[in-house]
């Protein structure tokens, strides 16, 4: 009988420890990254709401979260249509050959967590424009335990959220986006702002 | 023709800065659509949707200030006057 009860303690707690899966396809429609750029007459700035990609999360062990966002660039737009076509298109971005933005979370190291957020550096693999590097970035998480069924106005449905925060910014010639060419309209580099929020609901 | 060429030409400047003025006088680039921020409750996420409105920038004053000018410009190609056929 202790062998039993002992047996069955240390799965529950094995169960208990191994990491969820937040999955970024917000039911809401929340999620998009938001980018902004200089421009002659003023920062071009925009969205892109596509977002989905899976990321495996642990509150006892947040050193080991890892997983994949995922961006389309179809779903980039700006306030101007023409604009937003001349992004999509063949000179700038090229979505129909370069469908996604991915960022690969390798690891997070410096993790510091007080309650329920934790701030940590990112190191990644990032792709756009079908050029992958490797990027460190600076993100806050944000772990709500219980709060899915609230948020999706289901409060008898459990289920954790995981919030990801971030700013960081790239140069566009690192990733083969018309190096060099119309800087003084379309400045080179590119901010990029994330406020997303992951979902797992539980039956 | 030379007169109906500035008339068209003074439309188009006047009719370009009144749309201008009135529709918010953006300085920046023109807009067909326009950004509305939200909070989302739970996660105190801030987020953009868009509404579909059409705000004129400075590229389009600039371009019915361009027309306009052309406009007046062709009309130098035409006579004056012209020419009498009974002279």
């Amino acid at each position: 009988m202790k062998k039993i009860l002992l047996i069955s303690l240390v799965l529950s707690s094995a169960l208990n420890a191994a990491p969820t899966s937040f999955d970024f396809k917000d039911p809401k429609g929340v999620n998009a990254i938001q980018f902004s750029l200089d421009s002659l007459l003023e920062p071009i700035s925009g969205t892109g709401s596509g977002v989905s990609g899976l990321v495996s999360f642990d509150p006892a062990n947040v050193g080991a979260t890892s997983g994949k966002i995922i961006v389309t660039t179809a779903s980039l737009t700006v306030s101007n249509s023409m604009m937003t076509d001349h992004l999509r298109g063949e000179k700038w971005l090229n979505a129909p050959v370069h469908p996604e933005i991915v960022f690969e979370l390798v690891k997070l190291d410096n993790v510091q967590t007080t309650g329920t957020t934790t701030t940590a550096t990112a190191t990644g693999k990032f792709t756009l424009h079908g050029v992958t590097k490797n990027l460190s970035l600076p993100l806050k998480l944000t772990h709500l335990t219980g709060a899915f069924g609230k948020r999706v106005n289901k409060p008898e449905i459990g289920g954790d959220l995981l919030v990801i925060r971030g700013e960081f910014t790239i140069n566009r010639s690192d990733y083969a986006i018309m190096a060099g060419q119309m800087e003084d309209k379309v400045n080179p580099e590119i901010k990029l702002i994330l406020a997303i929020v992951g979902s797992a609901p539980k039956a | 023709m030379r007169t109906a060429f500035r008339l068209l030409a003074m439309t188009v400047l006047l009719g370009g800065l009144g749309c201008w003025f009135l529709l918010g006088a953006h300085r920046g680039w023109t807009k067909n659509q326009v950004p509305v921020q939200h909070t989302d409750e739970i996660t105190s996420i801030q987020y953009v949707t868009y509404e579909q409105r059409f705000v004129p920038g400075l590229d389009f004053l600039l371009a019915s200030i361009g027309l306009a000018g052309g406009l007046s410009a062709v009309s130098f190609f035409f006579n004056r006057n012209p020419p009498n056929p009974l002279s």
